[in-house]
């Protein structure tokens, strides 16, 4: 497939499972989505990943034009701080994707110091960065980094249950909504 | 930890059948998920939905049938990944590794993601009883759990319950105004169980796969409180039963493609967490969270022993079975009044536990084969269902009626005379019961019997002949 295909293929995907995706060709216009996204959701405070050149620049460029709390990961593990104590208020995570597989519109998330767990888990809303050179078609083409890391989570849209008399409900225990930023240069 | 016998079965069956909203409540929410179903198999699936099957099919066979193999080869793989691992005969074993396991880590707080290995074991009341407070947090289970019953189906525990008597549920219980709207009833599950697991002090979870070739414990859900219940707590106790080992991951990402499709519909579920290693306590600190790893056997390598019988555990647990099965679709989970509801209890049950007083579950059933046509790994549900029937007849289980019938039965048909005279006489009475139909104790309280022809297949098959000899010789 080709990229175009790939991006064509995951974002038709992830619309079925309730999440979202959209395609930036620079930061500038990411920021304003997440902006947007910020003053919609009411978002008071941000932990992000800041370990990569795109993601480090969001957070930099964020700093600079919100006055929210906006923390990155690399800060915390500085301050040798519990992650679970500084999440707790935090209700939007950025994430930043090992993968993206557009066969079944998921994002690969390897756990590491820069990308814990928790953080595409506790906070209400959950935003995945990742670039277009990142989508793999099937999670088959993911085996070798699932069998080689120490955990691997594959995210297919928001958290969801149907346990009550099969009404889909959004948002159980894990995040409320799930959008991912694909920048394609 | 079961009620199960002849007479209560027939009671449940009986009880469950006259309750008209259950009955709609299920029929309504197995459709749902055999449609949805359908529709993704016919939708969304690239590969062949039959070939699927048969790969899943072969890839569950060679691991039963190689067992011990890749038994041996899974706990080298734990011990190399720091993964600590218990095998469990029964379930008072569980019970105490896990009670071990708390004390040492001064637990108090747990919470559990579902895992029905623990509904069979009884895990919950065991721990209750030493003052451990457990939360179970799938939303359904969290439901039955204030509800103080028992999952009705294994994939939707809460299956049986409408949404006015949850709404009751959590007024009566969380002391909350009455509500039942879906989302609001969720949403103060999810305020509630949050804090739980902020609490918490060690997570149980089930596994839906355990890759032999690397170690991987691999856990599917849609909720989001499997991942919480394996991150926040310092200590991870994984409890499922030992024929859960796939051979590779490749085999393990076969089967995930047919697993959330045969059970919600979904072509991946929102979640799937691959567990190699331990991860480090928090990021500061160079302490590892322990996993603990405990595999009950419960009667199972036993059955993997028995060629006839191990394919009842390629099992992975999707639910299809139930959904798809006519008998339940009526009486719903708990009519079966065993830990395992459905096609797959009725043949899983009667192994596990007590043969005389489970076997009856395998004649609640009408031998449709629907189970088998739907199951993923293609288990040869309803011949197992037959299989049990002729065990509890081999070992002279069945009523002592019915073993008089059969045993004049046997004498009647070894005679040719008596059989001629017995059937004539049946068919010179049959116009009287016309209308009615023979009745039959017992048997015709519940179907009907229908009266003999006028004269006997004896009879017409030497009209027959003549006539056709005749028609030859013209
Ligand atoms: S027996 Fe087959 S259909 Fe039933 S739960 Fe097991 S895998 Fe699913």
């Amino acid at each position: 497939m080709s990229k175009d295909n790939l991006i064509e293929r995951f974002n038709k995907e992830i619309i079925k499972v309730n999440g979202e995706c959209f395609v930036f060709k620079n930061i500038d216009d990411s920021i304003t989505q997440i902006q947007s996204f910020i003053e919609k959701e009411k978002i008071k405070k941000i932990l992000i990943n800041d370990k990569n050149e795109i993601s480090r620049s969001i957070y930099v460029n964020l700093k600079r034009t919100t006055d929210l709390i906006i923390q990155a990961v690399s800060e915390i593990n500085i301050k040798n701080k519990d992650i679970k104590e500084e999440l707790k208020d935090v209700d939007l995570g950025i994430s930043y994707a090992n993968f993206l597989v557009a066969d079944t519109g998921s994002v690969v998330l390897t756990s590491s110091e820069d990308e814990p767990r928790l953080l595409s888990l506790l906070p209400e809303f959950n935003i995945v960065l990742s670039t277009s050179n990142q989508i793999i078609e099937k999670l088959e083409d993911a085996i070798d980094v699932i069998k080689t890391e120490k955990s691997v989570t594959v995210i297919t849209g928001p958290s969801r249950t149907a346990d009550i008399e099969k009404v889909l409900i959004t948002g159980v225990h894990g995040p409320k909504k799930l959008i991912v930023f694909i920048f394609d240069k | 930890m079961n009620e199960l016998d002849t007479k209560y079965f027939k009671k449940l069956v009986k009880e469950k059948l006259s309750d008209k909203s259950l009955r709609t409540i299920v029929k309504k929410a197995t459709f749902h998920s055999l449609q949805k179903r359908n529709e993704t198999i016919q939708n969304d699936i690239s590969e062949k939905w039959e070939q699927l099957r048969e790969k899943a099919y072969s890839i569950r066979k060679i691991t039963i049938e190689n067992w011990d193999y890749y038994f041996n080869q899974i706990k080298a793989k734990f011990s190399e990944n720091g993964i600590d691992f218990f095998y469990a005969k029964n379930s008072s074993e569980v019970c105490d590794i896990v009670n071990n396991l708390l004390f040492s880590y001064k637990a108090k707080n747990i919470v559990k993601s579902k895992s029905m290995v623990t509904e069979e074991v009884g895990l919950n009341e065991y721990l209750e009883k030493f003052g451990f407070i457990v939360t179970e947090t799938d939303l359904g289970e969290y439901i039955i759990q204030l509800a103080n019953e028992r999952p009705s189906h294994i994939t939707a525990p809460a299956l049986h319950k409408s949404r006015s008597e949850i709404g009751f549920l959590f007024s009566e219980k969380l002391n909350i105004d009455y509500t039942d709207a879906p989302e609001k009833l969720t949403d103060y599950a999810r305020q509630i169980l949050r804090k739980k697991f902020l609490n918490a002090d060690v997570g149980i979870s089930g596994a839906n796969f355990l890759v032999a070739e690397t170690g991987t414990i691999v856990i599917v859900e849609n909720e989001g409180n499997a991942r919480l219940t394996i991150t926040l707590p310092k200590l991870h106790i994984v409890i499922t039963s030992i024929e859960k080992i796939v051979p590779t991951l490749s085999d393990a990402l076969i089967l995930l493609r047919l697993l959330p499709v045969s059970s919600t519909g979904q072509k991946i579920t929102s979640y799937v967490s691959f567990i190699n290693k331990p991860e480090e306590e928090d990021n500061s600190s160079k302490n590892l969270k322990k996993i603990v790893v405990i595999l009950l056997d419960n009667g199972r390598s036993k059955l993997i022993s028995d060629k006839k019988l191990r394919s009842i555990l390629y099992c992975i647990k999707c639910g299809a079975c139930m959904n798809k099965c006519p008998v339940y679709q009526l009486i719903g989970g708990h009519a079966y009044g065993s830990v395992y509801p459905g096609p797959i209890g009725s043949i899983l049950t009667p192994w596990l536990n007590s043969f005389k007083d489970s076997k009856d579950l395998a004649y609640g059933s009408s031998l449709c084969g629907a189970c088998s046509e739907i199951c993923p790994v293609k288990i040869d549900i309803h011949y197992q269902l037959l299989r049990i029937r002729k065990y509890s007849i081999e070992k002279k289980f069945s009523p002592f009626i019915e073993k008089i019938i059969f045993k004049i039965w046997l004498q009647i048909v070894k005679n040719y005379k008596i059989y001629n005279l017995l059937s004539n006489i049946l068919c010179f009475l049959g116009p009287l019961f016309q209308e009615t139909g023979l009745k039959i104790p017992v048997w015709s309280k519940y179907k009907y019997f229908p009266a003999p022809f006028e004269f006997s297949f004896h009879k017409w098959w030497q009209r027959e002949v003549k006539t056709q000899e005749e028609y030859a010789n013209v």
